[in-house]
């Protein structure tokens, strides 16, 4: 029974420490999409862009099962508002204020962001949307965050150097164990292993996948075109079987129950490889970057332990009596995950007697002005010292090192004067108490908090056993739905059976978990396409509506192709025959101007306009590229070639998007 | 303020100075004007969050005819060709009966939490916002 619940503790359970990583890192990972779906906000967000909210609204209407609160917003500056909301509670999210919350309304936002305009949805959508629901049920704020900062504050009140010395008092990160922590792990290393088995085209097992892959330039990001110009074919050959091998191995990595520090390090690796290649090398939305952000799930706790080893030892001696140097004390021993500062008060006993402090350490000196002594016995004291403690403590280093550059260090030790000359004012303005004095309601604010249910009455008992009970029949039908998606748009050797279930079905579309895991499946394409359009302007001059430059129907300029992958998914999606009802807003869209319009803020207008699919060979490895560029007139001509990864979109009772009916006359 | 002795034994207070006078009808019109009894703010609390509630059940019973799209007036009809300009309903964003009632559901929520005074400050915003909606 032992060995039991020991073996259901290494799958129920996350170490607190890798789920605040995680939650850092996934956050900068939102933060940085919506940062680029702000760029194109006007495009895509707008009633001045490609879709209007009335015609999704009208498009899909009755079975879309397409749900997103940003239809309420039409105007550009509607829009704003509502992406300023967001970066909000992103912001929340990532520094871990009101951490649930901000989970719940991240996620709402998200799926608000995507089902917008369901033409724009790609791979990276889904995998941060499935993440993040399944992530609510996850204590992601228990450590590195600033609501765990104020609970650890209620819960360990320190008086004296004493007291901050002892490193025994219980913190609260105890987590329980929960379904949905497995659920995360799955879901991160089923992805890559479902795009693996889907990658069966010859490219992949030859070696070239890459090769053609950093070659479609609307997928391709910057860095990615610098590899491309750079990297010799031989090492992108030995790249994509280094990247298809570590799609393969993170899920089996995942589930070994032995030697965890090895398995879980090599799948922290192979992770990483898979998270930073798409996220480096291509525009997949947030596909690399929630990869990549995983991987902080998958450290083991003896790989925390092993950071969380003494490196650069100090004693802090600092003026106890003062109340804002006893909360920054406080503070610091918060951050000081290495255990590298032992706190020394200002009072000659403790200096000379407890920690045999050097001579120069005198008692007008520590009066003055906090002292830091290193492990050498030097001595620093007023803003050298403020850089020595920043050095100890974990990610803040370079502060420290950035503090004693010169004329920096002038600046700060100028500034350092100042507020110690009046650091017991501050106090009192800050109500923290000078002269030991301190507020009575210091620590009234935030209780522990205590997951375990031990000590507590039996109704409490069940009331938490019953919501446990709730939260995993809820992350259980979260995982169902993600494999029912799953199931109905990938060509998987394995089905689940579940891809026939419409409610399931009905939930992965609202939720917008569309699940084409299937990157770059079952190969990357051998040509090179792109939308480019051509237009003439009122001043009679020929521009391409996306860029303003002139129209690069050969593809021979790949960076005006890089419009990211909102424009990637759209273009991608509007080639297909049952959306061609979408593609009568494009038109309007790019006769006020287009792209350049919305950089502009003012419509240029058009007299003339073609928007053309064109389709480039891409030259092999060795030899020249075969076949004809090709340009499908996309607004005019519905017979278009089919998309590479044509997926179902709506998941809707119907098929496609049903005939188009036109929107009432204006 | 200090009160000088008369020859006479008596205690002659000085007239206040125009500053003090100034500073008495401000203690004056705030005590009276700007400040209100928390039990008379719990009371009023309560008295409108149960009205908003009451309100959202009456409109729910008829949200089917003038919420969704299988009523009178559909949403992407009303995006199209609103009816005065400045017009945000987060109610826009619901098509379906079902979508509808779910939006109902949580304006319901924050208002009845907005009665027990439960996060009373952010679910008075939430409430205002679903009530304009």
């Amino acid at each position: 029974m032992e060995s039991l619940r020991s073996l259901a503790s290494r799958y129920l359970r996350i170490d607190p420490r890798s789920l605040g990583l995680f939650r850092i890192l996934f956050g900068l990972a939102l933060l940085g999409d919506l940062c680029r779906r702000w760029k194109y906000l006007p495009a895509f967000y707008s009633n001045d862009g490609v879709l209007p909210n009335h015609n999704h609204l009208f498009n899909l209407r009755e079975s879309g099962r397409v749900w997103s609160a940003l239809h309420a917003f039409s105007h550009r500056d509607e829009a704003f508002t509502a992406f300023a909301v967001i970066l909000v509670f992103y912001l929340f999210f990532t520094v871990g204020l009101f951490t649930r919350v901000a989970t719940v309304v991240a996620a709402i936002a998200l799926i608000s962001l995507t089902g917008r305009n369901i033409l724009t949805n790609g791979v990276g959508d889904s995998l941060a949307i499935a993440v993040l629901l399944i992530a609510v049920f996850l204590p992601l704020g228990a450590r590195f965050s600033v609501d765990s900062l104020r609970r650890s504050f209620a819960a360990a009140d320190e008086h004296d150097p004493g007291a901050l010395n002892d490193r025994a008092t219980p913190t609260p990160t105890e987590v329980r164990g929960s379904f949905a922590a497995l659920a995360l792990v799955l879901v991160l290393g089923f992805v890559p292993l479902a795009a693996a088995l889907q990658q069966t085209g010859p490219s992949w097992s030859s070696g070239e996948a890459l090769y053609y892959a950093l070659r479609s330039d609307r997928w391709l990001s910057a860095c990615g075109e610098f590899i491309r110009n750079t990297a010799p074919l031989g090492l992108l050959s030995v790249w994509t079987k280094l990247l298809r091998s570590a799609e393969f191995l993170v899920l089996p990595l995942v589930l070994v129950p032995v030697a965890r520090p090895i398995t879980r390090g090599i799948a922290m690796v192979a992770l990483a490889v898979v998270g930073l290649t798409y996220a480096t090398c291509f525009e997949l939305g947030a596909y690399g970057s929630t990869l990549a952000a995983g991987v902080a799930l998958l450290a083991p706790e003896e790989l925390w332990d092993r950071v969380s080893t003494a490196t650069r030892p100090i004693r802090l001696v600092f003026d106890e009596d003062c109340g804002m140097c006893l909360w920054l004390a406080r503070l610091v021993k918060r951050l000081d995950l290495r255990r590298n500062v032992t706190f020394v008060g200002n009072g000659p006993t403790e200096r000379g007697e407890e920690h045999g402090l050097p001579a120069e350490v005198t008692s007008e000196l520590v009066g003055r002005t906090v002292v830091v002594v290193d492990a050498g016995g030097k001595v620093h004291a007023d803003a050298g010292a403020v850089a020595e403690v920043c050095r100890a403590l974990p990610l803040v280093g370079w502060v420290g090192a950035l503090l004693t550059l010169p004329g920096i260090a002038a600046l700060t030790g100028s500034l350092y004067y100042r507020v110690a000359e009046r650091r017991f004012d501050i106090s009192v303005a800050c109500g923290l108490g000078a002269c030991g004095l301190r507020r009575d309601d210091e620590h009234a604010s935030l209780p522990p908090s205590g997951p375990g249910t031990i000590g507590l009455p039996p109704a409490s008992q069940l009331l938490a056993s019953t919501l446990v009970g709730l939260e995993t029949l809820l992350v259980g039908l979260l995982l169902a739905t993600f494999l029912a998606a799953t199931d109905l748009n990938n060509t998987l050797p394995f089905r689940t059976g579940l891809g026939g279930k419409d409610a399931l079905l009905g939930a992965a579309s609202y939720a917008r978990i569309v699940a084409p895991w299937g990157v770059f499946s079952p190969e990357p394409p051998r040509r090179n396409e792109a939308l480019v359009t051509q237009g003439t302007t009122r001043e009679n001059a020929e521009i391409d509506a996306l860029n303003g430059e002139p129209a690069d129907l050969d593809l021979a300029i790949p960076a005006r192709h890089r419009l990211g992958p909102l424009w990637a998914n759209y273009s991608e999606n509007l080639r297909r025959e049952e959306l061609v009802t979408f593609r009568q807003e494009l038109r309007r869209y790019l006769m006020r101007g287009g792209k350049v319009a919305d950089d502009r803020e003012t419509a240029i207008g058009m007299t003339k306009l073609k928007a053309y699919w064109v389709s480039a060979p891409i030259a092999p490895p060795s030899g020249q590229a075969a076949g004809e560029i090709e340009r499908f007139d996309l607004l005019d001509s519905p017979a278009l070639p089919r998309a590479s990864q044509v997926q179902n979109l709506e998941f809707g009772r119907r098929p496609g998007l049903g005939p188009f009916t036109a929107p009432p006359a204006r | 303020m200090d009160a000088a002795p008369t020859p006479d034994g008596r205690t002659e207070v000085p007239p206040p100075r125009r500053r003090e006078r100034l500073r008495r009808a401000w203690l004056f019109f705030r005590a009276r004007y700007l400040e209100a009894d928390p039990r008379t703010l719990g009371l009023a609390r309560i008295v409108v969050g149960l009205l908003l509630c009451a309100n959202a059940i009456e409109h729910w019973r008829v949200a089917r005819l003038y919420y969704s799209n299988d009523g009178v007036l559909s949403n992407h009809y009303l995006l199209f060709r609103p009816s005065t300009e400045y017009n945000f309903s987060l109610f826009s964003a619901f098509s379906t009966p079902s979508e509808v009632g779910v939006a109902f559901a949580c304006a319901l929520v924050c208002h009845a939490c907005f009665a027990l005074g439960f996060h009373a400050r952010i679910f008075a915003v939430l409430s205002l916002l679903s009530t304009t909606g």
